[in-house]
């Protein structure tokens, strides 16, 4: 997808989306919160990132995502803008999404400039935490699992939930330490796929990873759970930024890899507002499934209406009408 | 005395956090605490602990009846690859395209690839299914029949109840959550193959084996297996349930398994839908079943204040329970604790419970229950034909005055269910 692509995307999914009415239901109470900005999501792309099959170039990840950032905070150099959202006070979760194994996982190569850029803001390593549900999903994605006192964390929750309750709208679940408690910083570093249940598996479904039941919230397309999860206080108060490593990404049959239906879309999205940033992240699945032939998601039967109940929680901008979709 | 909500079909409680030697114990493979235990057991003489040795040791040598489950909070054993002895070929689903269609239980999962179905027990994994708590156990416990609580079925016996992690409803007021609520890698367990389980069962003396606490439906398969290799054995098998499965697989269960409980939720879909994420009507169908099938079984209802406890829903419940399922069919109105996702609303009211029970009577069920309160007269079976006490509990004790067959004694009246 080159830069034409993002923004025709943009405008091609709001008439997709007016087609087949997913957007804010008609009559439906505006968001309690609604943002007063027009949302935000910046792609970098740059195809000579990927140096060959799943081998990147360090420095142009650098690059792509460092520009991104700075758009998104206005930022005139890197270190401003990781400063922007980040203090060394922070201790910082990324939640990466590696359930689907290699090349449909969040790359170590994304997550590796990311910690770079919380060290420009003063994060100390030992304050990092790079997680996810299973600690065997996170080696079979090629990130090496370390829990030094010193150094960066990469760990799996692999069971070590809260032992009580917490509620969020319909969704009652143990949180992952991360959410809960340990971390007072989030960026979300999920992935670009369709998803056969929820429609859309981008940043608000990697929040599922979070807590100790996502198979009790499949129904419904997921709706209104995604949303529910995403509310809780401890990711909603604390989520600071969206880094969706778009390197790769797959148009049909997710959550599971399927190669014939990936595209190597060489690409970061970037932004503030996980719901625009999904809502963005759609588009291109949307634009892909067209080239392909295929219905688009919502045709398809499975429209993420949890994107409109984050919506209606404030969580982010659901109407693209309303989403600054710009290229860097 | 006990805490009154020790009276449920409740799993033993969680173990505490590991330290200490406790924690060197978790540490070690699971295989080999299995057989230190093993051999441990034998020689502290924990009533030939075997298996079950190594949750005794680790919940400090308490005697195996009431100390056997493993801990809710993840142990080693979690941390790892999934232990692939526990993962079988599933039953009953089909495949539509890239997903497969679960059919064991009525919510029918449509399950992608690598996902798993709402219980978190059965997964896809590439275009075959799969049950993840095959042999499997989560809490192992001998406790006595009553507890399931199964009342006119071998009264006075031990059964050897065993769970696996997993569900397929979530009761807001469930009070074994930390099991079933729970994915298998998310909680300790023992490999025990359906061989090992009835072995065991024998070892110890138990008439039965139940299936209980969580949800047997969804460990159907190991469940099936166990109650096939029983009954080749002489053991009974039985099964405590929500009743939320599809026809096919309870009418296989039916040929092989002693007794059933149903824990009916309520008698409105609006419950079942809210408070349970279930459904009323496959759970009448299964009670249905039953009744066609021939299989003993009872029926509990946990009586929730303010949200089933309305007379008119109590009434309506026991006219159908009659003329669907006849006079017979023991119900058991329990008392509810504030638990879970219900922690905000009181304890059941006595009364409340015995004027269902009243009303059972009034509508001619013949064998009403007040359950969860130590010592009511409502906990005893009276003979419905002169009205004298022929099984009389007072918690988990009990005597049972039958004569061999279920005779009353005093005026020889037939009293349903099994007996010896
Ligand atoms: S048994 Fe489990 S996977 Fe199958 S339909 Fe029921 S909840 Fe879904």
């Amino acid at each position: 997808m080159d830069r034409r692509d993002f923004l025709r995307t943009a405008a091609g999914l709001s008439a997709a989306m007016a087609a087949v009415r997913i957007g804010r239901p008609a009559g439906a109470p505006p968001p309690a919160s609604a943002p007063a900005k027009r949302a935000l999501v910046v792609r970098a792309h740059d195809p000579a990132v990927r140096v060959q099959g799943e081998q990147f170039d360090p420095a142009r990840l650098q690059q792509m995502l460092d520009k991104a950032l700075m758009r998104v905070t206005n930022a005139n150099d890197a270190a401003s803008a990781w400063k922007a959202l980040f203090s060394p006070k922070d201790v910082v979760g990324l939640k990466v999404n590696c359930l689907a194994g290699p090349r449909m996982s969040t790359h170590p190569a994304v997550v590796d400039q990311i910690v770079r850029g919380l060290r420009l803001a003063g994060v100390p390593d030992v304050n990092i935490y790079i997680w996810e549900m299973k600690s065997p999903e996170l080696q079979r994605a090629g990130f090496q699992l370390t829990s030094a006192r010193t150094g960066v964390h990469c760990v799996g929750t692999d069971g070590h939930y809260d032992a009580d309750i917490s509620n969020s709208g319909q969704v009652g679940s143990c949180l992952a330490p991360f959410v809960s408690h340990l971390c007072t910083a989030h960026i979300n570093v999920p992935i670009v796929k369709d998803h056969l249940v929820a429609g859309l598996g981008v940043g608000l479904k990697n929040f599922y990873g979070a807590i100790h039941n996502p198979n009790k919230y499949h129904d419904n397309t997921c709706s209104p759970y995604v949303a529910d999860v995403n509310n809780f206080p401890q990711i909603r108060t604390r989520l600071r930024l969206v880094v969706c490593d778009a390197l790769n990404a797959q148009y049909d049959g997710g959550p599971t890899l399927r190669p014939e239906r990936l595209w190597e879309e060489n690409s970061l999205l970037l932004g503030v507002d996980p719901v625009a940033l999904d809502v963005a992240a759609m588009g291109m699945i949307d634009a892909k499934r067209a080239e392909a032939g295929l219905k688009s998601i919502a045709e398809s039967g499975r429209a993420p209406k949890w994107l409109d109940v984050a919506a209606q929680y404030g969580l982010g901008e659901r109407d693209l009408q309303r989403i600054d979709c710009v290229n860097v | 005395m006990n805490k009154s909500h020790d009276f449920i079909d409740r799993a033993p409680a969680p173990a505490a956090k590991a330290s200490g030697w406790l924690a060197k114990w978790n540490a070690l493979p699971v295989e080999r605490r299995r057989f230190l235990a093993q051999v441990l057991g034998g020689a502290c003489a924990l009533g030939g602990a075997a298996a079950l040795g190594g949750w005794a040791l680790k919940r400090g040598l308490a005697p195996l009846s009431t100390a056997t489950t493993a801990a809710a909070a993840p142990g080693p054993a979690d941390s790892g690859k999934y232990d692939e002895r526990c993962v079988a070929d599933a039953r009953y689903w089909q495949a539509e395209g890239e997903i497969i269609r679960c059919k064991l239980c009525p919510r029918e999962c449509t399950v992608p690839r690598d996902e798993r179905g709402y219980c978190g027990a059965r997964e896809n994994r590439g275009g075959q299914y799969k049950t993840l708590v095959y042999s499997r156990p989560c809490t192992l416990a001998i406790d006595p029949i009553e507890k399931k609580p199964l009342f006119h079925f071998h009264p006075a016996s031990q059964a050897f109840s065993l769970a696996t992690a997993g569900c397929n409803v979530e009761c807001k007021f469930c009070q074994n959550w930390q099991t079933s609520q729970m994915r298998p890698e998310q909680i300790e367990y023992i490999y025990a193959t359906p061989q090992d389980i009835v072995r065991l069962a024998k070892e110890k003396g138990c008439a039965s084996i139940a299936y209980t606490y969580t949800e047997p439906v969804i460990f159907f398969e190991y469940a099936f297996d166990t109650t096939v290799e029983a009954r080749k054995q002489g053991v009974d098998a039985v099964m405590i349930s929500n009743g939320y499965i599809q026809k096919e697989p309870m009418t296989e269960m039916c040929k092989h398994i002693s007794a059933v409980k149903i824990d009916l939720k309520a008698f409105t879909e609006q419950f079942y839908k809210d408070v349970c994420h279930g459904e009323l009507k496959p759970v009448l169908a299964t009670l249905e079943l039953l009744k066609a099938s021939g299989v003993w079984f009872e029926i509990v209802v946990l009586i929730i204040p303010t949200l089933n406890d309305g007379e008119a829903e109590c009434r309506d419940m026991c006219r159908w329970v009659k003329a669907t399922l006849g006079p017979d069919v023991p119900i058991h109105f329990t008392r509810f604790h504030p638990l879970y996702k219900l922690e905000n609303l009181p304890m059941t009211p006595v009364e409340t419970l015995e004027r269902n029970y009243n009303m059972a009577k009034a509508e001619g069920l013949r064998f009403p229950y007040v359950g969860n309160v130590p010592g009511h007269k409502g906990e005893s079976t009276y003979c419905p034909s002169c009205g004298k006490p022929v099984i009389e509990r007072y918690g988990y004790v009990t005597r049972s005055n039958l004569k061999p067959g279920g005779a009353c004694p005093n005026c020889d009246a037939k009293i349903p269910g099994v007996f010896a």
